[in-house]
This record gives C-alpha cells, structure tokens and sequence, in this order.
C-alpha cells in the first residue's frame, strides 16, 4: 500500500475518532449538565407555583381560623343562625373556600351530646346553599377531617378527596379545633377546591414534554384526572429516560411532581449535532486534502529518484539524479544516491579489469599445466615397466619392486632397472628441485645411464661419466644425487657405487642395517670425480632397499622427521607382505605420518634374493664324484653356509653321487649324463638330480643299518645311504617321462 | 689327505690330515694297511684333529681299520673329532663302537 494512502487513512481515522470522542464527551457533559440544571427549574418553578398557592392557602388559614376563634368566644353555639352567617361570611370571603362547616364534637363533657354540623356552600348555581348534617346519614365524627384535629388539638389539612357533592372537583378541608376547656368543643372546616390548584400544576411544564401532576401522601395522583392516573411509579415507569421532581405543596399532604423526559432536554443537542457534523467531517476532509499534497509534494521527487536508480540498475552508470527540491532529507538521499553511482562504476570497472587479469591468468595457467601433464607424460614413458614378480638372473631369483610418487605432475626422482644375464642393475636418482627442469634433466640422465650400462662400464665409471656429462651443460647449477647397485649372481655379490644419495638398506642375516658407504659428491658439483664401488655379498633370503629422502625426510606436524630409524623399523614390519605390495604399503604409512607435509618425490627400489639355483651337467663317472666337494665348497662359500650345513651338503652330494655312479644301470637309455640342481632358498637346500634311465630308485634297495649293533656285526660298508636319509629332511624319488628325478632336501641350514 | 703314524711299544697313533673319501680312503686303507703292527698289543690312537671331512668309504676305512685292531686285541680310541664329524659318528652309531675321546 501507498504511504499517502495509509497516511490518509490514518488522518481520516484519528479525526473521526477525536470527532466522535469529542461529541460524546460533550453529549455527556452537556446532558448532565442539562439534567441538573432541568431539575433545578423544575423544582425552582414548582417552589413558585406553590408559594403562589401557599399564600392563598395562607387567606384560607387565616380565614378559618379566625371563624373558629369567634365560635370560641361565644362560647358555645349559640344560634344556627349565627353560626350560618359566619359559615356564609367565611365562604363567601375567599374565592378557593368553597363551602365549610361547624361540627360540634358530641364527647364534649358537659355539652349538647348530640351530632350537629352545620354546613354551609356555594351551589353550582353560585347560591349559597345551608345543610344541617348528622348521624347516622353523615357521622362526621368519624371522618379523618374530624377525628385528626379532636385527636391532635391543632388545625389540619386533610387529604385530596373528589367531592361526592357539586360535580367532580378535587377537594381539600382545612379542619380547626374549637376549644372549650381541653377538649374540642367542635370543629371548624373550610372546604377548598383545588382545580385552580390543579390546573396551575397541570399547566407547569417546564419542557415540552414535561408532565406535572399533584402527588397525594400515598404516592397517589390525583391531579391532573381524577386519580385514574394511577401511580408514581406509572409516571416514571415507561420508556425512555425520566427526570422527576418534587415540591411538597405548603401545609397539605400533597405534593407537586414533575416530570421530564429526558430526550427533551436534549433538543439543544440535537439542533446542534447536524452543524457539529459538517464542521467534523469538513475539517477532517480538508486535513486529508492538505495531507495528500504534502505527501505528493514528497513522493514526485521520490518517484524520479527511483527511476533514476532503476536506470543504474539497468547498467547505465552515467544517470543523471533529478532535482528533489529544497527539503534536506531528500537532498541527504540524492547525495548518496549521487555517490553510491559512482563507486558502482568505479567497482564495475575495477571488476572488469580484474576478469580479465584473471582470464589471461588462467589461460597462461592452462598453457602451464598441459606443458606439464605433456611433460608427466613423456617421464611416465620414460621409466621401465613394472618389474615383473620374481626375475630369474640366470637362476637366481629377485623379487624385485620398484615405486615412485611424484609430489607434482612431475617429479625430479628417477629409477631404473635392467635384467642383463647374471646381473640386475638397479639404479635409484633424485635431482635438486622439482617440476619441468628437474625432470627434463632426469629424462637425459637416463638415456646416458643405459648407453653406458650397455657398453658394461661399471658402476663407479658410470658416475663418473654422468657427472662430467652434467657438468660440462649445467646452467641452472642443478645437481643429482644417484645411486648404482649391480647384483652378480655369478658370485651373489651386489656392487653398490653412491653419488651423494642416502645409503641403501640391507637385511642380511635376518636384520636390516644402513649399509656404510664411501659416498661420493652427487652429480654436477664438479667435474673429474672418480667414484667408490664397494661390494656386499648376498645369500637367498637377504633383501636390499634403495629410496630417496623423500621418505626419511617427511614431516609431521611437529616437525620431526620420519628419519632413518622409522625407517629400519618399517621395513621390519612389513617384511611379510609380498615384494610388490610393500612400496605402496611403505609410502601409505609415511603419508600417514606427515598427513600434511607437501612431501618430496617419494621413489623405492625394493629386491628381495629368493631362490638361488646352481645347474651341473655331469657324466656318470667317478670323476663328476670327485666335484661334490668342489661343488659343495662352492654352495658354501655362495650362500654363507656354516661348517656344519657345508659338511652335510658336501657328505650328501658326495654319497648320492657315488650312489649314481656306481648302482645305476649300466645300460642307461639317456646316455651316461646326470643333471644335478642345488637351489638355496636361504632355509632349506634342495639338491635334485635327474637322468634318463629305466625306472630305478637306489634308495629302496638300500641296507639296513642297524646303528646299534656291535663292532663285529656290523658290516664294513652300505652306510652311503644311510647317511643321505640320516641327513636330509626329505628324499624323494619320482619317475617322469623316462626320467629318474630325486630331490633330497635339507633343511635348517645354518649360515 | 695325510697321514702320519708313530708309533711305539705301547701306542700307535695316526694322525690324520684332510679328507677321507671315496678317493682319499683307499689311500687311507694302504697307509694304515700296518696298523697295528705284527705282535702289538698297545693301543691305537686316531688322532683326527686334522681330518677335515669324512664320508661313507672313509667310514668303511674306520671300521676296517677297528675290526684289524680288535682281533689282535687292540684297543681303538678315535680323538679330535670335529663337530660335524662329531655327528656322523653318533648318527651312524660309531661313538658306541668306537672309543671317542
């Protein structure tokens, strides 16, 4: 809704209720007001119409009294005569008296005991008119008129009565005692008329519709009427609001009462209210008039800066405000409109040139990032396949495992391996920094790497000749720390040359150990370096662990590093798991230790020796037997046997030889060749022969030896067999495709 | 192998060097081929302290070599035994038939 519009309602509502509430205040104020001041002239008009009649009535008085005083001085009734011309004489002197009497009291002591009243009055002829009245027709003597001035001593004015006699008029006595001596003598009456009376109260009406009547002692009416009026209490019964007043009427037991409907008081009102009406609602619609102008006189120039700040909405900053004229609110709100546009279009400006900052930002960002992913791409070429579980270096095998984590897209570690006959090459590199540079260089470390591996340089001779290559081109003075591990299985040897890289691990005998090295500068320092090689031997059952220091060197949120005895210990822990799963599981639980270090390239070359296999083809002849020990020396010193294991295996190979040698079938179907295997897994050796022949198994016609027979029953030789059973854990004898093939195995093998 | 025996009235001792095998034990048996010596009753001592190895002939050669001194009523001690000689003499039950000491 408007502002106008609610104002002016509000305008208009709060007028009619003032106008309203005025009226009504006025309406109350003036009708009480009215009201007593209605009771006040009632009464005040009352008080004048009585003491009008009171003095009349006062004539009256005066008039019997002084009747009833002659009576008294002559002492007694003297003459009918007499007292008839007094009662005419009374009568005739006031026009209200219209007849009166003399009773005479029969109690009187010592009078006439007998009822005489004479009674005097105007006929309707106007003539005077003389009755002689008495019991039984008239017994006055009880009449009130009577017995009220006997009983009281005092004159009195009787009650309203309708004259039985001359027509219907309303009629009053006055009644004076005569004395004698203390009792009555007798009674002088003055019959009043009260038309006159009745008529004067009848015509009192103060208000239009003011009514008056004249009130016996019982609340009677009897005037105006004849008492069929009835009550009081009909008078100012009915509806309607009544005023009611009262003025008792001199001495008689009467009063006047008038009443006034209150809704003829209010006439006053009532002539004014349709003037009180128009003058509200003129002044209350000339009010909303100069309201509604005023609020326009605001709004226009509201309404224009609305449209005006519509037309910023819709882009255009330049909008002209309009003028708002002389108020200083409105001046206040088009000065801040007026700012308010402009720093828009300052911000809309500085918004625009922020975009495109961004845009171009973000398009050269873009460019970068495929730049890198090309990059990431070309390093992911780069690097050699997966290992595959278990490599056989030419009997022996590695379980080799090889994992690289780039902290970016691209990384600046590197490794690499080669299965080159009897050697696994096993190289592991980190170039200072990281990103694109980094791994361009990597890229081309790598390429010299393999030229020179397949020209068979050694380790040491390869470092030397990557680090003059870097040298001689190295503007960014970049350098890598490398290092080269060659695994012979000629001699279980690993050759391991260090050019400032962390030391690898090396679990031998079952514990891990940093190895020691003489590490030399990493690559790129200075040119001319010659590095060291140093060798370790290495027996199925070892495992070798190549990183960069982006494992020991993870932090964690206290900034300890994850270190080299974390490390050893990891690696101890996980010893169970599968060669291939332990990298990831490796670098899982670093990442867990340094949740939030933005890490370094985490890179792992992990080589576990398995099995070793040694193959010898040999002739059946005494002289393959006289290489058992050569061979079993041979084992010994390859895979670190103890004397003891070196012995059996020795005794083992010897006795089983011999065995093949001298108690197999001449007439051999593959000709006169063995082939004997000995394989070393780092617990057990397993020695497994297997020739071509008929189907014979030496072992189940072997005697029986019985350990504990005596010197001289035992028999000098047979022991050959003996001895294999008593040693190995395992021996077999199978019977494949023509050929005899059994395998003895030892277990337990010391070192 | 090597073998050097002395001995006098009352003890022979050979003293045995290196390996006895399927081809050191016939060399082993020509050597002791005299022990014990016509008319000696002493006792015969193997002092293997330098025998490195032993195999299944060099066992047959012991024993050989036990039963010749037994029937004349020689006494046979075997000394020096290496640990892994060790256990081949009580695998095969010579410690019981031999003298070890």
């Amino acid at each position: 809704m408007k502002l106008s519009n609610r104002l002016s309602i509000y305008v208009f509502v709060v007028c009619l209720v003032i106008g309203l509430g005025l009226t009504l205040v006025l309406e109350r104020t003036v009708s009480r007001n009215q009201r007593q001041q209605a009771e006040r002239v009632m009464t005040m008009l009352q008080r004048q119409l009585v003491a009008n009649f009171k003095s009349e009535i006062g004539d009256v008085e005066s008039q019997v009294r002084r009747s009833a005083l002659v009576i008294q001085q002559q002492g007694f009734i003297a003459d009918r005569a007499d007292v008839g011309r007094m009662l005419a004489i009374m009568t005739e002197s006031d026009s209200l008296i219209m007849g009166g009497g003399v009773a005479l009291n029969p109690d009187v002591p010592g009078g006439p005991r007998r009822e005489w009243m004479l009674y005097v009055s105007i006929g309707p002829d106007g003539t005077l008119q003389e009755k002689l009245l008495g019991a039984p027709e008239y017994p006055y003597t009880e009449m009130q008129w009577f017995r009220e001035p006997v009983e009281k001593g005092e004159a009195c004015w009787s009650q309203a009565y309708m004259d039985r006699g001359a027509g219907e008029t309303l009629m009053v006595t006055y009644a004076v005692p005569v004395f004698g001596d203390s009792t009555a003598a007798a009674v002088v009456t003055a019959d009043i008329s009260l038309s006159e009376l009745a008529r004067t109260v009848a015509a009192l009406k103060p208000y239009k519709d003011s009514r008056s009547y004249l009130v016996d002692a019982s609340g009677r009416i009897r005037a105006p009427g004849n008492g069929n009026d009835g009550h009081v209490a009909a008078a100012m019964g009915g509806s309607g609001d009544k005023i009611m007043t009262y003025t008792p009427v001199a001495g008689l037991p009467m009063r006047v009462m008038t009443v006034t409907p209150t809704s003829s008081l209010m006439s006053v009102l009532k002539e004014a209210r349709p003037h009180f009406i128009i003058i509200m609602l003129g002044g209350t619609i000339i009010l909303i008039i100069l309201v509604r102008t005023l609020l326009w006189r605001m709004t226009r120039p509201l309404d224009r800066l609305s449209e005006a700040a519509d037309s910023i909405g819709r882009g255009d900053f330049e909008t002209p405000l309009p003028d708002v004229g002389g108020y200083s609110d409105l001046n206040r709100l088009r000065t801040a409109m007026l700012n308010m546009e402009k720093s828009i279009a300052d911000y809309v400006e500085q918004t625009a040139r922020e975009a495109l900052e961004r845009g171009r930002m973000e398009s050269e960002r873009k460019r970068m990032k495929s730049e890198l992913e090309v990059a990431a791409e070309i390093q992911r070429a780069m690097l050699p396949a997966d290992p595959p579980e278990t490599l056989d270096i030419e009997g022996a095998q590695v379980a080799l495992a090889t994992h690289l984590q780039p902290a970016l897209d691209v990384s600046g570690d590197l490794y690499y391996w080669k299965a080159d006959g009897p050697k696994l090459v096993m190289v592991i590199a980190d170039v200072s920094g990281k990103g694109v540079p980094a791994s361009l260089l990597m890229v081309s470390l790598k390429e010299r790497l393999s030229i020179d591996l397949v020209r068979g340089m050694a380790p040491a001779g390869i470092l030397s000749d990557l680090n003059d290559a870097v040298c001689r081109n190295n503007p960014r003075n970049m350098f890598v720390t490398m290092q080269i591990c060659v695994f012979d299985r000629r001699n279980m040897s690993l050759t391991i040359a260090n050019a400032g890289h962390n030391p690898p691990v090396l679990r031998s005998g079952g514990s891990w150990n940093m190895l020691k090295l003489r590490p030399g500068l990493p690559i790129g320092i200075m040119d001319g370096m010659d590095y060291t090689e140093t060798k370790f031997h290495v027996v199925p059952g070892d495992a070798f662990f190549m990183y960069t220091d982006g494992l020991t060197e993870a932090e964690n949120g206290d900034g300890e590093q994850f270190g080299d005895d974390r490390l050893l210990r990891l690696l101890v822990d996980t010893d169970e798991l599968p060669a291939a799963k332990r990298p990831e599981e490796i670098s899982g639980r670093i990442m867990e230790f340094a949740p939030d270090d933005s890490h370094d390239d985490m890179t792992m070359v992990l080589a576990r020796f398995g099995t070793d296999t040694l193959r010898l083809d040999l002739e059946r002849s005494r002289e393959s037997v006289a290489k058992a020990a050569e061979v079993a020396a041979g084992c010994a010193k390859r895979w670190d046997l103890g004397p003891k294991t070196a012995y059996n295996l020795n005794l083992v190979i010897e006795e089983w030889m011999t065995n093949i040698v001298a108690y197999t079938p001449r007439k051999a179907t593959g000709g006169n060749r063995f082939t004997l295997t000995i394989s070393c897994d780092g617990s057990d050796i397993r020695i497994v022969t297997s020739y071509a022949a008929a189907k014979f198994n030496p072992l189940a016609g072997a005697p029986r030896v019985n350990t504990k027979a005596p010197a001289d029953q035992r028999p000098v030789g047979g022991l050959g067999i003996f001895l294999i059973r008593s040693i190995a854990s395992e021996v077999k004898h199978s019977y494949i495709e023509g050929n005899n093939i059994f395998e003895i195995k030892l277990s337990n093998i010391q070192s | 192998m090597k073998i050097t025996i002395k001995t006098d009235d009352t003890l022979t001792t050979i003293a045995v060097e290196g390996r006895v095998d399927t081809f050191t034990a016939p060399e082993f048996d020509s050597q002791t081929a005299g022990v014990p010596a016509p008319g000696f009753s002493g006792d015969i001592v193997i002092d293997c302290a330098g025998m490195e190895y032993i195999s299944s002939a060099g066992l047959r050669s012991f024993i050989t070599l036990l039963k010749r001194a037994t029937a004349e009523g020689c006494g046979l001690t075997v000394t020096n035994l290496n640990d892994a000689i060790r256990t081949v003499f009580d695998m095969t039950g010579f410690t019981q038939i031999f003298k070890i000491k």
